[in-house]
């Protein structure tokens, strides 16, 4: 018999069989020979549970006993309903996420969390938005040599005492941000140039700025601020045993290796794109 | 819903208990498995929508029991032999027509017993529980035409069977 005839003949005994149980056992039934002699059987199978004793009371008083009111249960709850809370807790967390992502204040504060490195006083972020700019004016000042720039500055800035082989001190220059807050001592930085004799040091040969982290009645001067796009890779070292953060910064035609170290009160910046971050550390272990 | 169902739990109490003995032959253990089968639908009562899915819900939570059951013993295909148990209350038939019945109760069951897991349980369900096609199919996730082309391949090999043994 094939599939289709054998799902025809059974279709048709569960009809008969249907016909027969809902006419009470009692009717006769017109079929062919097979199905009857299947219904026969079907006939005899549906007089078990005559053949079987009836239950014992005990057993249906045991059964039924155990069920309790509906409250006894977990509280019944209709569709949706149920899962409410679920949907509160992730409409929660939807508007927490666009809160953080769409807001200006709330992105600032998230990527301040994500990406804030803290030297002591000195802080290293890496964040999307825009550092307000100050109205100020930058002067240059170029300086003979370190003794006339512990003379001019407010503070006593280091000496580099080990540079790579073939670099010289090629020029130094202290800068001047007129319109700042008086509290910001002036001038702001002393930038020192190091580079190989015949090359042109604003190639970022090597360059070491040094300023104060300063305080002010409601401003600092103690944060330094990187934007997301531009940082390429951000870690945690160790001058000696003081922290530092080495960022890497992917906007210029080759990586630019900047070292961020805070020592005695003073940021102190070395920046580069000739040499490793493992040089500039050794140069500023070397700072006296 | 809450007790709407409580007619409904009563007369399904014998036609679960039927269903359990039939399949695991004794009388204390289908009782227990049945007191265990009625537990569960208590407790998860909560599942049911409507009073045209109670048969199918509650042989499901019949037949689930019944699976752990034989999963826990180990032994899938066996039950046990019908035992002393199955007697009538002796105030019930005459002692031949007592003796009748266990014979032909022993005859079907035994019959049924050379059928596969499957094949038992939708023929227990059909023919013990009395639950229609559609019902069997909702208690064995089966679509109502898989479960009548089960039956009618269980039926022609009972028929063989019990040809075998009245012939």
């Amino acid at each position: 018999m094939g599939d289709r005839d054998e799902r025809k003949a059974a279709w048709d005994l569960s009809q008969l069989l249907d016909e027969w149980l809902t006419s009470g056992g009692g009717a006769k039934v017109a079929a062919p020979e097979e199905s009857q002699a299947l219904l026969k059987t079907a006939q005899r199978l549906a007089q078990l549970p005559a053949l079987l004793p009836p239950p014992r009371p005990a057993i249906v008083q045991r059964v039924l006993s155990t069920r309790r009111p509906a409250s006894y249960y977990s509280p019944r709850r209709n569709g949706w309903l149920r899962w409410r809370p679920a949907f509160a807790a992730g409409f929660a967390v939807i508007v927490c996420l666009v809160v953080a992502l769409i807001l200006p204040p709330s992105r600032a504060v998230l990527a301040e969390w994500m990406a804030r490195i803290s030297l002591g006083r000195l802080a290293v972020v890496v964040t999307p938005e825009q550092q307000p700019a100050l109205p100020v004016q930058a002067v240059e000042q170029r300086l003979a040599d370190m003794d006339e720039a512990r003379a001019v500055m407010p503070f006593s800035p280091l000496v580099v005492t080990r540079v790579p082989a073939g670099y010289a001190l090629r020029s130094l220059t202290a800068v001047t941000f007129q319109g700042m807050p008086e509290w910001v001592p002036q001038p702001f930085y002393l930038e020192a140039n190091y580079g190989p004799e015949g090359e042109d040091v604003r190639d970022y040969y090597l360059t070491v700025r040094q300023f104060a982290v300063s305080f002010g009645p409601n401003r600092e001067v103690n944060r330094l601020g990187f934007h997301p796009q531009e940082v390429v890779r951000l870690e945690e070292v160790k001058v000696g045993e003081e922290p530092a953060v080495l960022v890497e910064l992917g906007m210029t035609r080759s990586p630019l290796r900047e070292l961020i170290w805070q020592h005695e009160g003073l940021a102190i910046e070395f920046t580069s794109r000739v040499l490793s971050a493992d040089e500039l550390v050794s140069i500023a272990e070397s700072m006296r | 819903m809450g007790d709407d169902f409580g007619e409904l739990y009563s007369a399904y109490l014998p036609r679960v208990l039927n269903f359990m003995r039939v399949r695991v032959g004794d009388t204390g253990l289908a009782e227990d498995l049945t007191a265990t089968v009625f537990e569960r639908a208590f407790a998860h009562q909560r599942a049911l929508r409507t009073e045209e899915a109670f048969a199918g819900w509650l042989f499901r939570i019949a037949r689930n029991t019944l699976a752990e059951h034989f999963r826990r013993r180990g032994r899938r295909g066996d039950a046990l032999p019908l035992d002393d148990a199955l007697e009538f209350p002796t105030d019930t038939p005459e002692p031949e027509e007592l003796v009748h019945r266990r014979e032909e109760l022993e005859r079907l069951v035994g019959a049924l017993r050379t059928l596969s897991q499957r094949e038992q349980d939708i023929v227990t369900l059909r023919f013990v529980a009395g639950l229609t096609n559609r019902a069997v199919a909702q208690a064995m996730h089966l679509s109502e035409g898989n479960v009548a082309v089960i039956l009618y391949r269980a039926l022609r090999r009972l028929r063989g069977q019990l040809g075998e043994r009245d012939g």
